[in-house]
């Protein structure tokens, strides 16, 4: 069964990369004792799949990753469903039945690293349009300010800024790939961009749920078209005449959504 | 809330960021307010290198199953981070807490390599800690050291208060508790280290000086405290089965060179080869009971969520168990797909059916450390496998599906000549014609492919070789060439790729393994010139080194190429390792003169001296079925995994 996982990575474990964090994420699934499926062969692996990979430093709210475990299927089978499953070597009707999607997040949050937190999880079917991956389309983003110019404005203020610099046609960014340079305009990437004070989404004790002056964006994310939150946040401060500064911020993804612009997991209570 | 040394902003600027930030599945956090002792256990190098070393977990343990201590771990920074940590003024920290070294009770410093001295500077100088022991006050903590190198402590011995001759599992909760107490009652730094110098195995520097003869060997070792004993002597654990170990290892969030549970089977080895310390200085050989080792399999498993596990030891075919214990292991643990790593093994029946099951034959290679290219050079270092064991071997291999094959090799072993050089081709070459010969055209799977390395002797102490004279960098180069040369005029001589290490590494290895106090000197004038990392080749530049003698009037060869009498007092000599001089000089002279080779322990107690130690090999019944006790010598030490050296333990 193909089960798919909301999670929140906060705190210190921002600054492990996406592939360890892909190895701690498998590691912690196997200690956690739940029936992950494995690949064949002398090298086996598990069939884990993220949704869309986070940046060294950044954090999230809401990610998403897609794990087969090997729990009996009790909704219809299709075609490419058993197809698959034979592939790995599976017998549906032998398997065991998944636990309550709590019991089942609990079992893995006990295994996560501090600062992971599994906040979901629901079966998904087999078909490949389903992969969590191909399903991105964006992203929404708080970009909490630290001692910055912008921090120090109004409230009212840095929300007319963004609202001037959303009333641009065209938001032209310079973008180096390894074989050339060209210009860009974000514009058409950006669905919606605001200000407001908020608390950081991962926090826990009422002493850190203070708001903090952020820049909330919602913007492309994926395989197709992605525009990184920075890339935003360096033009907006060059619209505003002033430099941006790489370290001015800490960005946190909120959400991930699909074309829709909905969320990649209905939650319930059973698989 | 958690605390974070550096900086968001310093963390986004460093290569790999997570080395910094702990926080690691498994890493222990205590409340400081509750415990009364703090140590920061620390591995002089990169934290992927640091991660790996078992010795570091084991010690973990032991310190944090005590309520009143807390044991964290200290890496040395990577360059980059060093100096903006220098630039910036920010001090070394340790992982759990973030909080400075300089806080802590201990600072402890395993010294796994003789070329990780710099780094030790460094993390003494990144700490705001004194780099000499004589500058430490009241407000440093007690600097201790301990592993390998502290066989010859010597030329490190300025930078520390103590070092601990001997495996942690014996006296460290002793000393822990020596601290508490006095430092309760108010004692000073120097009391303590005076009181712990009681301690057996605990060598207090500072009570002891070195008089030199006017030939520059040492004269005398003197006490300068009444109390401190003449002679230090060696802690080994008598019961490995009792002693802790981690059961809950800690994940590393990067991949470390370790990525897998480690299982420590036996400590010390029976073989007795001449130019090997570990095989010396952990003597006896001490099995732990297969049982243990079952239960912390499955412990290190299900706790870590580790996908790999290996075995650890410096002969894994000499564990009477293995069979047993690794057919468990497969059975067990590879259909939850753990891959199961092998250790080098000798080649026979059942290592090449394990090796079938374990990994993919086409991938792998055999692994072979004659360690010399002719018999009578094998016979010098004791290294019983023969050229008959090794071509059957291989054989044997070729014809289970195998084809590439990994020979390591010394170079610079005391009697060798030309000849004895050449053979390291000669021996290539008939691995080549044995596949040939072995396997028909229509079964090969490509040609046979063997790779050729070598390395060069470090005499090291408490080793027969001990005695032995280096040649000058520039001779092992050429030593390296004719090996070369040689290979270029063999048939199959395409099929052979030689690789060799650097010489002026292996002289500065030599100086440090070998020096005496007034090499300390030369350390930490190199590292004020900027030499650190000197194991990493990117980073190791013996200009500085050698700019550091000429400024600290060392005579490099008089450390290095000097031949030694019989009865010079080495620098090193107030140690007791438990395995006697007269053993030493024996098998010194049996190598250099009739070439004899002497039996393992299974086979022949030779009588080293590491019986008094109560346990181990040395008490084992004999049992004349198990294949443990078959053979009279040899080992024929291959491996499935490939970059991994027999009998080596990384």
């Amino acid at each position: 069964m193909k089960i798919r996982l909301r999670f929140t990575k906060t705190g210190s474990i921002r600054f492990v990369g996406h592939l360890d964090f892909m190895r701690t994420f498998q590691k912690a699934v196997k200690k956690s004792g739940l029936p992950a499926v494995y690949t064949s062969g002398f090298n086996p692996h598990m069939l884990l799949s993220f949704a869309a990979p986070l940046g060294v430093g950044e954090e999230t709210a809401g990610d998403y990753a897609d794990i087969e475990f090997a729990f009996r299927d009790m909704a219809p089978l299709s075609e490419h469903d058993l197809y698959r499953m034979k592939d790995i070597g599976l017998d549906n009707d032998a398997l065991p039945l998944p636990p309550p999607v709590s019991v089942f997040c609990g079992q893995l949050n006990a295994a996560m690293p501090p600062g992971v937190r599994i906040t979901g999880a629901a079966r998904v079917g087999q078909t490949r349009d389903s992969k969590a991956m191909s399903l991105v389309r964006y992203a929404s983003w708080q970009l909490l300010l630290k001692d910055s110019f912008l921090s120090g404005l109004p409230a009212e203020e840095l929300n007319d800024m963004v609202l001037c610099f959303l009333a641009e046609d065209h938001i032209m960014i310079h973008k180096k790939t390894k074989k050339s340079e060209k210009e860009v305009d974000i514009r058409p990437m950006i669905r919606s961009m605001s200000a407001a004070d908020l608390p950081h989404p991962g926090a826990l004790s009422s002493e850190e749920s203070a708001g903090v002056r952020s820049v909330l964006v919602t913007c492309s994310a994926g395989s197709s078209v992605n525009l990184k939150p920075a890339a935003v946040m360096d033009a907006f401060c060059r619209y505003t005449g002033r430099t941006s500064d790489p370290n001015g911020f800490r960005t946190v993804r909120r959400e991930t959504y699909n074309e829709n612009l909905e969320t990649l997991l209905s939650l319930g209570s059973s698989f | 809330m958690y605390k974070q040394a550096l900086s968001d902003e310093i963390l986004m600027q460093v290569e790999k960021p997570a080395r910094y930030i702990g926080q690691e599945v498994n890493a222990v956090v205590k409340d400081p307010a509750s415990v009364k002792l703090r140590f920061a256990m620390c591995f002089p190098d990169v934290y992927e290198i640091g991660m790996s070393h078992l010795g570091i977990q084991i010690i973990y343990e032991q310190l944090n199953r005590r309520e009143d201590t807390w044991c964290e771990r200290v890496y040395s920074p990577w360059p980059d981070l060093s100096s903006i940590m220098k630039e910036k003024g920010i001090p070394l920290f340790a992982l759990e807490s973030q909080d400075p070294v300089k806080s802590f009770d201990f600072l402890g410093i395993t010294l796994q390599y003789e070329l990780c001295y710099t780094n030790v500077l460094q993390i003494l100088d990144l700490s705001g800690i004194p780099l000499r022991s004589a500058e430490r006050t009241e407000e440093d903590p007690v600097v201790i050291g301990g592993g390998p190198c502290t066989y010859n402590p010597e030329p490190v011995a300025a930078f520390f208060d103590l070092f601990y001759i001997g495996e942690s599992e014996v006296v460290m909760d002793r000393l822990m508790d020596l601290y508490l107490q006095m430092k309760e009652s108010g004692c000073s730094r120097e009391s303590f280290i005076r009181a712990a110098a009681r301690i057996p195995g605990i060598y207090a520097p500072s009570l002891y000086e070195a008089v030199y003869r006017e030939d520059g060997t040492v004269g005398e070792f003197v006490k300068l405290d009444e109390e401190a004993p003449s002679v230090i002597c060696r802690q080994v654990c008598t019961d490995l089965d009792a002693a802790p170990y981690p059961e809950k290892p800690v994940v590393p969030y990067i991949r470390p060179v370790q990525d897998r549970v480690v299982l420590e089977i036996q400590r010390g080895c029976i073989r007795g080869c001449r130019f090997c310390q570990a095989g010396i200085v952990y003597r006896p050989l001490r099995e732990r009971s297969i049982e243990t080792l079952k239960r912390y399999a499955e412990s290190m498993l299900s706790q870590s969520g580790y996908e790999e596990i290996s075995l650890s030891s410096l002969s894994s075919s000499d564990y009477r168990c293995l069979p047993e214990l690794l057919t468990h292991l497969i059975d067990t643990y590879q259909k939850q797909h753990v891959n199961i790593s092998l250790p080098s093994l000798r080649i026979d029946n059942f290592s090449l059916d394990v090796m079938n099951k374990v990994q993919d034959v086409r991938k792998s290679s055999l692994t072979f450390a004659p360690e010399a290219g002719t018999q009578r050079l094998r016979d010098v270092i004791n290294k019983g496998l023969t050229e008959e064991e090794i071509l059957a071997g291989a054989s044997q291999a070729f014809r289970g599906g195998w084809n590439k094959v990994k020979l390591y090799f010394m170079l610079g072993l005391p009697t060798e000549t030309d000849e004895d050089r050449k053979g390291i081709a000669h021996l290539a070459q008939k691995i080549c014609e044995a596949y040939y010969d072995e396997v028909p055209k229509e079964k090969r799977q490509g040609a046979v492919d063997v790779t050729v390395s070598t390395s060069f002797l470090v005499p090291k102490p408490f080793t027969p070789f001990q005695w032995a004279s280096m040649s000058a960098p520039a001779e092992y180069v050429n030593y390296a060439h004719t090996v070369r040369d040689e290979i270029r005029t063999m048939n199959n001589q395409k099929r052979i790729h030689y690789k060799w290490h650097e010489a002026d590494g292996t002289e500065l290895e030599g100086l440090l393994a070998r020096g005496d106090r007034r090499i300390a000197d030369v350390i930490e004038l190199a590292y004020r010139k900027g030499a650190v990392f000197d194991s990493w080749t990117d980073y190791f530049n013996y200009g500085i080194w050698k700019e550091a003698y000429r400024e600290a009037g060392i005579d490099v060869d008089f450390y290095t190429k000097r031949p030694r009498k019989a009865d010079e007092i080495f620098p090193w000599d107030f140690i007791d390792v438990g395995v006697s001089r007269a053993f030493l000089l024996r098998e010194w002279e049996k190598a250099v003169g009739s070439g004899d080779v002497t039996l393992h322990c299974r086979s022949a107690c030779s009588g080293c001296g590491a019986r008094s130690f109560g346990c181990g090999v040395c008490f084992e019944e004999r049992d004349n079925n198990n294949p443990a006790y078959i053979g009279k010598q040899s080992l024929g030490g291959a491996s499935g995994k490939a970059g991994e050296m027999p009998g080596g333990e990384t």
